[in-house]
């Protein structure tokens, strides 16, 4: 059993290390680096401003992309979780649905809408479209955190003559770090990962990678896509690295927290 | 003024974006689907160019409810849809059930592993596929969808497998069961809510597949999110794909609905 | 000076608080006894200000709070399971009221010392809440509820999660605390031995009401209800 296991995990890791490994290749085609191993593709991608506007793009667009989710995720989930509802899972359920339904769906309504108007063509755009999906992925992360905060610790708080801003300043905020984290790394990943919505709704200024590799691998593939997909790959890794980080420290951390409540 | 009333205002932001990003988008495709489609002849005018507006028609899912070729990407989405789901479902329980009798350890490297091609980009992923797979077809459609599903499978399984405890198997083991009557007697009944829960979010996500059926695909493949695609960006009839969605909605509706149900009935 | 005058609090249709009446004098020490679901909890919340009354008032120290926010009223709380702030070491927790109300670091790092003296926690200023025992933690709520100087003192089963030895020591503590610094305070229980044992005057709360109010010989002497002998003949 584990052994199947392992060997399905491994399995679906093996078109992420070919495709990494053939932006190495010395050849013209798409074969695996064998003996001697180049930077060539890698040098060319980033010489070329094709690929480095829609690096640039994709960088501007993650950051403005984060800057609205977070905010707007933090304050739903805090207004759902200490608010009074009548129908709070409902709520939550329509807050969540843009991770349920077709992209192309979303996307082709978000066309007619923002095709006319001064957003056509711009980051804040395309940002605001990203968040469409972001909010909800942030949403669930910090609502996680949230809930393993004590609420009668700003009640404490209050009690000691904090007003309720400073009540969360000081310690909610504080306490829902991790959780904050985890949500800006995501919403980052998909801005930076994200391909539907950004293929319908970018034009030509504003292509980020994913939108610039794409006509590539359906028509024209060589390594150079394999380095662009590398470089996005890099990009991507430090907020990998830091998720998984997350995920074996936070065992410890979080039992001493609990104590720390008891 | 209640402060639990006032905190609600904290959500208005979400709320905006929720009824111009979500709720408008899905309204104004409702709208556009029941459009003549536009002017694509002659001297284009932007007003008219994707949809005739202030027009109503049953045209567009006449088109798409009677010519073959639609019926055939409808049937053909469904079909693609039940082969990942399944196949997502069976290789996702086993990595699941590992990841539910691994050691702590075992288990952040076991999940650490399924989520890594998460932190990578669909397409650097698909790259791979091309490579491995060659020409395009069926099977490594399937194989770019369950591999972009498998993750959720996986931690939505392992979630609900973790919650059964293992002491009822070796109580039921205690009791004569053998190794596999535990597991089909006990542990399968006891993870099945989370199992369907995990089975209508890859029905729903393959029933949308976009992606792989595109990039790994010949047209035979091509799903009715591609055809969403081509009928907005390449032949500008915004209605046609405006109805397209609309359709796909109804069948993602049918499929989660009836999901749903079924896990209501065994909660 | 604590004033309930008929505060009253419903919560849906499950009555709370009806029509409570108590004044608690400087240096006075009320303990609140009565079963869970009594609504001693929300007797010590509605004064804190954490929960909105219906009807009535509440007065602090000749003021009328009823309208006022928490922040506002400046009570000392000691919540059951203490509330302490598990990312501030003891030091921080003891000082965050006098950084609220904008006290300079030096003045209220010196206060925040000497609380902690007295309470016998000197020594522990920089460790972690999660890094002291449940009685170390207990008195660091003590030292945080009284450090910016309250004008009431509010207890809400500060010994429940302590071992019974502990606990007596404790308890004793409190209340010469409480002489020493004359604080009108209210303790919520439904311990009957803590209660008679530590309070000068003893409310027994029944249904949202206050059946009886009393010292110790009182109570068991001349109980006005049924419900007041029974509760304290049941928890002997």
């Amino acid at each position: 059993m584990r052994l199947a296991a392992y060997f399905i995990v491994g399995t679906s890791l093996v078109p992420l290390v070919l495709s990494l490994l053939v932006g190495f290749t010395p050849s013209r085609f798409l074969e695996l680096p064998g003996n001697a191993w180049t930077l060539d593709w890698y040098r060319q991608v980033l010489a070329n401003p094709v690929w480095t506007r829609a690096l640039a793009n994709s960088f501007i667009v993650a950051a403005l992309t984060t800057a609205i989710s977070i905010p707007t995720a933090l304050g739903a989930a805090v207004g759902l979780s200490r608010g009074e509802w009548r129908r709070r899972s409902l709520w939550e359920t329509a807050l969540l649905a843009p991770l349920a339904l077709p992209a192309v769906a979303i996307a082709a309504g978000l066309l007619a809408i923002v095709r006319p108007t001064p957003l056509w063509g711009s980051h804040l755009g395309l940002a605001l479209a990203h968040s469409v999906i972001a909010v909800p992925v942030a949403y669930l992360a910090l609502r996680a955190s949230l809930e393993r905060v004590d609420p009668t610790l700003e009640a404490a708080a209050r009690g000691l003559g904090a007003t309720r801003w400073q009540a969360f300043q000081h310690i909610t905020l504080p306490l829902i770090t991790p959780g904050l984290l985890a949500a800006t790394l995501f919403a980052i990943v998909i801005s930076l990962n994200e391909v539907t919505l950004t293929l319908f709704l970018a034009t030509r200024d504003t292509s980020t990678l994913p939108v610039v590799i794409w006509p590539h691998l359906r028509f024209a593939i060589s390594p150079q896509v394999a380095a662009a997909s590398g470089i996005l790959f890099v990009v991507s890794a430090p907020a990998l690295a830091a998720a998984a980080w997350r995920l074996v420290g936070r065992r410890s951390s979080a039992k001493s927290s609990v104590a720390g409540a008891r | 003024m209640k402060e639990s009333q006032s905190n609600r205002w904290l959500a208005a932001p979400a709320a905006a974006l929720w009824a111009v990003g979500v709720a408008l988008p899905l309204l104004l495709v409702l709208r556009m689907s029941l459009y003549f489609r536009g002017d694509v002849s002659g001297p284009r005018q932007f007003e008219t160019l994707f949809f005739e507006p202030g027009t109503w028609t049953l045209a567009n899912f006449a088109k798409i409810l009677t010519e073959p070729f639609y019926l055939g990407t409808l049937s053909f989405t469904v079909r693609l849809a039940l082969t990942t789901t399944l196949l997502t479902l069976t290789l996702g329980y086993v990595v699941a059930y590992a990841i539910y009798r691994a050691t702590p350890v075992g288990k952040v490297v076991l999940i650490v592993l399924v989520i890594l091609p998460k932190f990578t980009n669909i397409l650097v992923f698909v790259y791979g596929l091309k490579m491995i797979f060659g020409p395009s077809g069926f099977w490594p459609v399937v194989a770019g969808e369950v591999l972009m599903l498998l993750p959720y499978a996986v931690l939505t399984i392992a979630a609900a497998l973790e919650a059964v405890p293992f002491s009822l198997v070796e109580a039921a083991r205690g009791l004569g069961a053998s190794a596999s009557q535990a597991f089909w007697r006990i542990t399968f009944p006891l993870s099945l809510p989370g199992t369907i829960a995990a089975a209508t979010l890859a029905i729903l996500w393959s029933l949308g597949a976009f992606l792989s059926p595109y990039l790994l695909g010949q047209p035979a493949e091509y799903t009715i999110s591609v055809e969403v695609d081509r009928q907005t960006n390449h032949d500008l009839n915004w209605a046609l794909a405006a109805a397209l969605n609309v359709v796909l909605l109804g069948v993602m509706a049918v499929f989660g609905y009836s999901l749903t149900a079924i896990r209501r009935r065994l909660a | 000076m604590i004033e309930l005058v008929d505060i009253s609090k419903s919560f849906g249709d499950v009555i709370a608080l009806q029509d409570v009446s108590l004044t608690v004098a400087p240096g006075e020490f009320v303990a609140v006894l009565g079963p869970s679901g009594c609504g001693k909890t929300t007797l010590l919340r509605a004064i804190g200000g954490y929960v909105p009354v219906d009807r009535g008032s509440v007065w602090l120290s000749g003021t009328d709070v009823t309208a006022s926010p928490p922040e506002a009223r400046r009570v000392g709380m000691v919540f059951q399971d203490y509330a302490l702030f598990p990312h501030m070491t003891v030091l921080e927790n003891v000082e965050f009221g006098l950084k609220m109300r904008g006290e300079d670091k030096a003045s209220r790092q010196d206060k925040a010392r000497s609380v902690l003296a007295l309470t016998g926690m000197d020594g522990t200023e920089q460790r972690r809440p999660a890094e002291l025992s449940g009685g170390q933690q207990q008195r660091v709520a003590v030292a945080r509820a009284i450090a910016h100087e309250p004008s009431a003192l509010l207890l809400d089963e500060p010994l429940a999660n302590l071992d019974r030895n502990i606990r007596l020591r404790l308890r004793d503590e409190l209340r010469a605390l409480q002489q020493r610094l004359k604080l009108p305070t209210i303790l919520v229980t439904h311990d009957q031995e803590e209660a008679l044992g530590i309070a000068d005057r003893t409310a027994i709360m029944n249904r949202g009401r206050i059946v009886q109010i009393g010292g110790a010989f009182d109570l068991t002497m001349h109980p006005a209800e049924p419900f007041v002998s029974e509760f304290l003949g049941l928890t002997e």
